[in-house]
């Protein structure tokens, strides 16, 4: 049975681009377009990991893996953000968060790959 | 990049789309801006931009990401609040959003991109970025303001985490470590294996830079009565046999940094490496050759290739035009079965028809309730077109010196997407000629008694099976006299011709009319208004102009829901049967000769109550042959079309039924005078008949006849 | 949103068993009388050891021979290492004894791995 990996950005293009790179590796991609949406789709599904994007409208994604990390199902599950800053506060951040780790944008399909092996 | 170039093509496809979303989104906002400086709107703003240039930089449009970045930057400190919003600031964005809109047309159409204006841009909003600016008030609706970024360098010590590098003893600062290695002192905080970093995933990525030696320290771990088995409780003391950078190592640990304390010292080789440290607990430590990774680690079967990225149900999906076309093709299809079915029920009178009656009656409800979903399908929100006005009416008023105010109601009115797409040009028009010969000055304005700013309203509405949209102003008003003049040194009206005011002022849709006393570049030569009609026309619609001297004008533009559907007059002439749109019908009455006198020449006309009508005889545009060649008996069918009135001469009113539009270019020929055709209950093919164009037609037959001539 | 493979009985599961309600690790108490080797589950994971730590402190309390059957683990990490260690450690100092009856390539694997071969009783200590 293979993975299932939740996406969540707000930038369809990420999204497809993510979701065609995983499903390529094997894994089973499901995106949601937002915080809400990812919440409750995990809150009554297996997810194997978490990749969402930081920056994004409503629900940033530091707050949306705080609100996953809470959710009883989720509790040990990786989580890694999609992220632009580089800066020693933003990790600092992501690790307060709850998040497993962090990919810095842009990436190349490789490097998703690369990282999320790392992980899963 | 190791994907299919379709699927990377798709992937841009929605990439391009979702960037000119943004652009809108970035232009709209920035106008809201101009008038209130908001927290919220920068940051939708400033999100926006960010979005492109992560797109942008993941897809390899490097110029389009360096141009975005700019402009990020300068919202960046618009957002911090290091920098104030001034209009000089929203006019340079608002530019830099039409060159990037550019730039994504042009990456989409794969042509080159303007250099010129790109450089122009990028010189513009270097120099805005350089130049001082004092740092903004407090902006509405803000909280707390937002803290300024830490000059944080990479490897900076955090307070908890201490990546602490010393350089070997004996080691000198020019000498290369041939064969050096590093001892790491891993010691993980309780809550590390809750993030899932693995400790034994990074070890194996260490143990692929050299060989790798591990001591754990079980010390820590608690009895199994009072341990939290979540928690970490051992620490490692690693030696790697690897020369490598001490970055390759940060980059190891990047992710647990801050899970843990991580000490890591370079030992140089000659007689300097220690031994290792001996562990505190009693394990032996175990050199381990470069492990096989875990059997289930890295999955790559691509047995799921076949299994769809399932996405979240967001309650829309996307369908091609082409299928939505299809389908309302064939609902035009059933509604004329289900004509032809009503037909035959009809003339029938036997008891068991009762049923087949009823049963027809329910399928013409379902028939037109399927029709009716179908038509919503097609049917989009106007503001989709209002929306573009915001940006026209700014950049315009601004370059003419004109102070406006554009007010929007109705937007939420739907239509049909074809008329809307094609509605956009001659509104862009209308509103254009609105603002450049309609509106005044504001110095002309106070000098009339009105407030200096003027009013531009864009409306729109459902009315009896159409979308009315209006454009008023009140500004100057349309001049009757000197429209008149004009149409008169045209030849566009006779010398002593009698028009009313709505005549006359429709008169300015005339083709070669112009009454602009100068040529401004803003709206060309103001003859655009003919083509205006036809377009609308075209679209099986109507405008006419309503004015009052130092008021203002009002256009209203009426045009049908849907292209496919029409609510039509059947009329026969002869043998032969044609649809009038009922649109279009004012009112039918029978003809009585006594009423009908003719003029020298050709045009006959039809007096009713104070009016003349031209009398149309369709017999004759169209070759038939009639029941009679006389009047009377004969009904009169008077429509209107772009203000003006004629009298369609018929002889026999059927019935008013729904038809569906058949294009006679795409089945025969274009026809003129004729809208199309449909297909009756028999079977037989009406011609549908365009009134507009029959009108015009008609007029230009007569010769130098004109609407209002007075009778002999 | 249902995932295809809801309705299946799960049967083998390769790779990561994760939050699926540990069903390995009920399945344990199930079919594992007392007397038998406390078998680890294929997946021997952080989402498992609260449950492993219940039943190790069973056996521990029990106070006979502690015997672990690793050889159907297929995974492991840190934190079920762990606590194997915990359990080996307490078993030792309370006089009882700790016996492997089974191991896995895997588990000898990770175990070595994390430097923890020899607190594992996978190795003797010299």
């Amino acid at each position: 049975m293979s993975r299932v990996i939740l996406t969540v950005d707000d930038s369809p293009s990420m999204r497809q681009m993510v979701s065609f790179t995983l499903r390529g590796a094997g894994y089973e991609v499901v995106q949601a377009s937002d915080g809400v949406q990812a919440i409750e789709y995990a809150r009554n599904n297996p997810v194997d990991l978490v990749l969402t994007d930081v920056n994004m409208p409503g629900m940033d994604g530091l707050t949306l893996v705080r609100e996953l990390r809470g959710l009883p199902n989720c509790r040990l599950t990786p989580m890694l953000v999609l992220t632009t800053e580089s800066s020693q506060d933003k990790r600092a951040i992501g690790k307060q968060a709850g998040a497993t780790g962090w990919i810095l944008k842009p990436f190349n399909p490789e490097q998703l790959l690369a990282t999320i092996a790392r992980v899963l | 990049m190791g994907m299919p170039d379709s699927e990377m093509e798709e992937i841009h496809k929605i990439f391009f789309e979702e960037s000119f979303e943004g652009l809108d989104v970035m232009e709209s906002s920035l106008l809201l801006l101009g008038a209130q400086p908001d927290r919220e709107t920068i940051n939708t703003i400033f999100r926006a931009a960010h979005s492109i240039k992560g797109g942008a930089a993941t897809f390899d449009f490097t110029e389009l990401a360096h141009f975005t970045h700019g402009i990020e930057t300068l919202l960046d400190q618009m957002r911090t609040g290091e920098r104030t919003v001034t209009s000089e600031a929203v006019q340079l964005l608002l530019q830099s959003v039409d060159c990037l809109r550019g730039m994504v047309t042009a990456a989409q159409a794969g042509t080159a991109v303007d250099q010129v204006t790109v450089e122009a841009l990028n010189a513009d909003l270097a120099r805005m970025l350089s130049s001082a600016q004092a740092a903004a008030p407090a902006m509405q609706a803000s909280t707390a303001s937002a803290p300024a970024p830490s000059a944080s360098s990479l490897g900076a010590l955090s307070p908890s985490a201490s990546l602490s590098v010393s350089s070997a003893m004996s080691a000198s600062p020019g000498t290369q470590a041939a064969a050096a290695c590093w001892e790491i002192e891993f010691r993980p905080k309780p809550e590390l294996l809750r993030t899932r970093n693995e400790p034994a995933r990074l070890f194996a990525e260490l143990a692929r830079l050299g060989p790798l030696t591990v001591s754990a320290d079980c010390s820590g771990v608690p009895s199994l009565a009072t341990l939290d088995p979540e928690d970490c409780h051992l620490a490692w003391h690693i030696v790697l046999g690897a020369d490598v950078e001490r970055a390759r190592l940060d980059e190891i640990f990047d992710w647990v940094s801050e899970s843990a304390t991580i000490d890591c010292r370079r030992i140089d080789p000659p007689g300097t490496i220690p031994e290792a440290q001996p562990p505190i607990a009693a394990p032996i430590a175990t050199p381990i050759a470069a492990p096989a990774q875990p059997t289930e680690a890295h999955d790559l079967r691509l047995a799921d290739a076949s299994a769809s990225g399932k996405g979240v149900d967001t309650g829309s999906i996307r369908v091609s035009t082409e299928k939505v076309d299809a389908l309302v093709n064939l609902v035009g299809e059933l509604v004329i079965t289900q004509s032809i079915l009503s037909r035959f029920s009809a003339g029938v009178e036997v008891d068991q028809v009762e049923a087949l009656r009823d049963a027809l009656a329910q399928l013409a409800r379902n028939t037109r309730q399927l029709q009716e979903s179908v038509m919503q399908v097609r049917m989009l929100p106007i503001s989709f077109c209002f929306n573009r006005f915001g940006r026209l009416v700014h950049e315009l008023s601004r370059r003419l010196g004109k102070q406006v105010e554009l007010e929007l109601s109705g937007e939420g009115t739907e239509l049909d997407k074809t008329v809307l797409e094609k509605i956009g040009d001659p509104l862009v028009h209308l509103v254009r000629n609105a603002l450049d010969h309609g509106l005044e000055t504001p110095e002309a304005r106070v000098a009339a008694g009105k407030p200096p700013t003027g009013v531009l309203e864009l409306r729109a509405y459902h009315e009896g099976g159409n979308i009315i949209i209006e454009v008023r102003d009140d500004g100057a008003g349309l001049n009757r006299a000197r429209i008149l003049a004009k149409a008169r040194e045209r030849g566009l009206i006779a010398a002593d011709a009698v028009l009313n005011d709505e005549q006359v002022h429709n008169l300015i849709f005339a083709p070669g009319f112009s009454t602009a006393q100068q040529v401004s570049d803003v709206s060309g030569r103001g003859v655009g208004m003919d083509v205006v009609r036809r377009n609308i026309n075209g679209l099986g619609g109507m405008v006419n102009i309503t004015s009052t001297e130092g008021q203002g004008s009002t256009i209203r533009i009426r045009l049908p829901l849907t292209l496919a559907i029409l609510d039509g007059q059947l009329v026969r002439v002869g043998a032969e049967v044609y649809v009038i749109s009922l649109v279009s019908i004012v009112e039918t009455i029978q003809v009585k000769s006594d009423r009908l006198s003719a003029v020298a020449g050709r045009t006959e006309l039809f007096r009713l109550r104070d009016e003349f009508l031209p009398v149309v005889r369709l017999y004759e545009q169209f070759g038939i042959d009639p029941d009679r060649r006389g009047t009377d008996g004969g009904l009169l069918v008077v429509v209107e079309a772009d203000g003006t009135r004629v009298g369609v001469l018929v002889d026999d009113l059927l019935a008013q039924q729904q038809v569906v539009i058949k294009s006679l270019e795409a089945n025969f020929r274009h026809v003129a005078g004729l809208a199309g055709a449909t297909i009756l209950g028999d079977g037989t093919v009406a011609p549908i008949i365009d009134v507009p164009g029959l009108i015009r037609s008609f007029a230009a037959s007569q010769g130098a006849r004109r609407p209002g001539a007075e009778a002999a | 949103m249902k995932r295809a493979g809801k309705q299946r009985v799960d049967k083998q599961r390769v790779g990561k068993q994760h939050a699926r309600k540990q069903p390995a690790a009920r399945a344990m108490r199930r079919a594992a009388p007392p007397a038998g080797p406390l078998r680890l589950p294929a997946a021997l994971e952080i989402h498992c050891v609260r449950d492993l730590a219940s039943l190790a402190l069973e056996r521990l309390a029990a106070g006979r021979a502690v015997r672990i059957d690793g050889s159907a683990v297929q995974s492991a990490d840190t934190a079920g290492l762990q606590l194997l260690v915990a359990l080996r450690r307490d078993a030792l100092a309370n006089g009882t004894s700790f016996e492997w009856h089974g191991t896995s390539p895997v588990l000898l694997a990770t175990g070595a791995i994390l430097g923890l071969s020899a607190s594992l009783g996978f190795v003797e200590a010299t």
